[in-house]
């Protein structure tokens, strides 16, 4: 019996806080990651890491049937904590002047509603696992897969001019096994979660692009070679910010022909009668958001949030209002050139108004 | 020892009790007071000397302290001008505030917007600042137009101004009106505690407002249009302008605690000042709004506090600001109905002279908090 994808997802959103404190712990306050080379088949330390990333699989909330396919993969365990960590960044990256700024407090409540943010949640995780795991194929850190091997690319004239695309076919091939079969259960909760699961994949389909590079006497085109490349996991996460501020609520309607529940867009007073199936690229809630503005099991609130006075204050502050404080911030100034050949400055002082919002 | 010991006990203590009770009772009777004029009738041509005009209207005028009233008795033409800046004020704010939780209620009689005054927080901040705003942008355009005797436009403004243009016009007299503003309005503020400091600071800070938000506007003179002489003059801001300004004050208000100057008792006017409760934010400047209370909760009715809740009212059910129905209702919910609307459309003018119409029919969707 193989759990939902929802069970999967949820575990991966999770899956944040222990890498985020991991990440703290060992880097300190740089926040800066170290990949850890893959180490080779002869190399003499293989014995001592032999059975290390059978210990992280364990570590990580997987199901039975994901820990099985973690420790016959050596570095996915790796590849899920890196795109957990993707995920969460991108996520307050792009819910930063919002009431709702991904906090992983309250994430937990909010992960057994179907808000709007579930939604988001949801997809974004899929979008990072299948971001990182296209990626940690062409960095050549899992055992299986490789560089893009699309035959109508010339791959092998790629592979010899160094350059390697990234695996997309391989990633949402192994999610759709790893994330569990299409056919899950039939609450409209776990429909809704498959559905924007699937949207997250395919806003990273959707943003894989071809990258050429010419060669030749003089940089003449003589020879071109092209590669698969993903583009940068920021515009992943600002098409999926696009869905979400334009997802639609869906109910539960059964088809008569089939026999199952399918997800339904009630029809709105005033539009066409009949009530509408969601489209593949829009994301799906059924239940409409709290405010977020005040401490609650989904969300800590807005209370002490730092602001724009002019743009987010008045949505961000709840009308509540905001506090103004005044800091001297030093930066560098008058930056001349000595000859030769380094660069000097003054420090001057600056005052500086921050404003956030009332409690 | 002293005197007190040759009276009965029981004497002293009441008139202990007495004086401690006095101030308290005039100060919170005494504020705002004059707000009740906004509902007097007048007319602009009505041209009557000073006692007559007490005799017609004595009874409105109770509302008045002895010193408004005789600053209006020297002032002939200046009651209109107050009472009319009065109701602009009110609309304004009622306009500021038509999307919140508290959307400025007012009521007929003296008092004018409720309990909420007797509250030393933001939203009655807000009050006394458009409030005396309304005042004194009124009183300066009343100068202009020449319905109060004792002013005129602002003929200091004269001659050269810069190198290519010079004062000309009629200025809007903004130092009448606030200098009137200040005498008028804060007339009203009796007393010495903290209400009172506040009070004083945010109607300082509606009429700095005022003038801080005056422009210069230029006519160009000269041959075929060319800009051979300017003329310019300084003109009053629109009230929205001002109010909008408020508003913003009003989000980012200061909340205060008396400031301690320790061991200066040389400077009586030191002492008195206004410190923010969290030494780390900005102390409040002449043009904050200031206040001491956290607001009540404006989500419910309550009848001690003055509030009248946000059941029946109207909101947005797509938005995620303070109109929508998640803020508004205090997520509560709202309510859901359609509403058949004719309008006329399809207008079309025919030679001549009519215009005629088609009724058009459409289904409005109104939201309305539980």
């Amino acid at each position: 019996m193989r759990p939902a994808p929802a069970l999967a997802l949820a575990a991966l959103c999770l899956l944040a806080l222990p890498a985020v404190v991991a990440a703290a712990a060992y880097f300190g306050l740089t926040g800066r990651e170290v990949l850890t080379p893959f180490p080779g088949p002869g190399t003499a330390a293989a014995p001592a890491q032999a059975g290390a990333h059978l210990k992280q699989c364990d570590l990580l909330k997987l199901s039975r049937w994901q820990k099985q396919l973690c420790r016959r993969e050596p570095g996915l365990a790796e590849t899920l904590r890196d795109a957990a960590h993707l995920g969460l960044l991108e996520c307050q990256f792009q819910f930063r002047q919002e009431r709702w700024n991904c906090s992983l407090e309250g994430r937990t409540g909010l992960l057994q509603r179907g808000f709007k943010e579930t939604a988001f949640l949801y997809a974004v995780s899929a979008a990072a696992l299948t971001h990182a795991l296209a990626r940690a194929c062409s960095a050549g850190r899992m055992e299986r897969c490789t560089c893009d091997d699309s035959p109508g690319l010339e791959s092998r004239q790629a592979w010899q001019w160094g350059v390697c695309g990234d695996n997309l076919k391989y990633s949402t091939k192994f999610l759709s096994n790893f994330l569990g079969p299409k056919r899950g259960s039939k609450d409209l909760r776990a429909r809704a979660d498959a559905h924007n699961t699937h949207v997250g994949i395919k806003a990273v389909k959707s943003g894989l692009r071809t990258t050429c590079k010419c060669h030749g006497v003089s940089g003449s085109c003589a020879v071109r070679t092209c590669w698969k490349q993903l583009s940068p996991f920021r515009e992943t996460g600002q098409v999926l910010k696009l869905r979400y501020d334009t997802a639609v609520k869906v109910s539960s309607a059964t088809n008569e022909a089939l026999g199952r529940l399918e997800l339904w867009v009630p029809a709105k007073p005033g539009g066409p009668a009949k009530g509408l199936a969601p489209r593949p690229v829009d994301l799906v809630y059924m239940e409409d958001s709290p405010s977020f503005c005040r401490p609650s099991k989904y969300s800590p609130g807005t209370a002490g949030r730092v602001c724009s006075r002019d743009t987010s204050c008045s949505s961000l502050c709840c009308g509540r209002g905001y506090d103004t404080q005044s800091r001297m911030v030093a930066f560098s100034c008058h930056c001349q050139v000595q000859w030769c050949c380094y660069v000097e400055c003054q420090q001057c002082a600056q005052q500086e108004l921050v404003y956030t919002c009332k409690r | 020892m002293g005197l007190w010991a040759l009276l009965p006990s029981w004497v002293s203590a009441t008139l202990l009790l007495a004086l401690t009770a006095l101030p308290a009772a005039l100060g919170a009777n005494s504020s705002g007071r004059w707000w009740g004029i906004v509902n007097i009738a007048s007319s602009t041509n009505l041209l009557t000397d000073s006692k007559s005009l007490q005799l017609v209207l004595e009874p409105s005028l109770q509302l008045l302290s002895r010193k408004q009233r005789r600053l209006i008795r020297q002032n002939p033409g200046i009651l209109h001008s107050v009472s009319g800046g009065l109701q602009s004020a009110v609309r304004e704010c009622k306009w500021q505030f038509r999307n919140r939780r508290w959307n400025c209620p007012t009521a007929p009689g003296p008092h004018l917007f409720g309990k909420i005054v007797n509250r030393g927080c933001r939203e009655t901040a807000f009050i006394f600042a458009i409030t005396s705003a309304g005042v004194t942008h009124s009183v300066a355009r009343s100068c202009s137009e020449g319905s109060i005797e004792s002013c005129t436009c602002d003929y200091r403004r004269r001659g050269p101004g810069g190198p290519d243009w010079h004062w000309g016009g009629c200025s809007d007299n903004i130092d009448f009106g606030r200098l009137f503003g200040r005498e008028f309005v804060d007339s009203g503020e009796k007393g010495r505690d903290l209400r009172f400091l506040m009070n004083l600071h945010n109607n300082e800070a509606g009429r700095t407002t005022v003038f801080s938000e005056m422009r210069q506007e230029c006519k160009c003179h000269g041959m075929s249009g060319s800009c051979t002489v300017r003329t310019c003059w300084m003109r009053l801001p629109t009230l929205r302008a001002v109010g909008d300004v408020l508003r913003d004050r009003f989000d980012g208000a200061s909340r205060v605690l008396y400031g301690n100057r320790g061991n200066n008792r040389a400077s009586r006017a030191e002492l008195l000042r206004l410190e923010p409760e969290d030494p780390a934010h900005k102390p409040p400047s002449p043009h904050d709004l200031v206040y001491f209370e956290k607001s009540p909760n404006f989500c419910t009715y309550s009848g001690r506090l003055g509030t009248a809740g946000t059941a029946g009212r109207a909101c947005n059910s797509s938005s995620p600001a303070l109109d929508g129905c998640e803020l508004l209702c205090c997520g509560r919910g709202h309510r859901t109905r359609t509403q058949r609307v004719t309008e006329r459309c399809n207008c079309t003018f025919h030679w001549c002279c009519h215009v005629s119409c088609r009724n058009c029919t459409h289904t409005r969707v109104l939201h309305e908090c539980l």
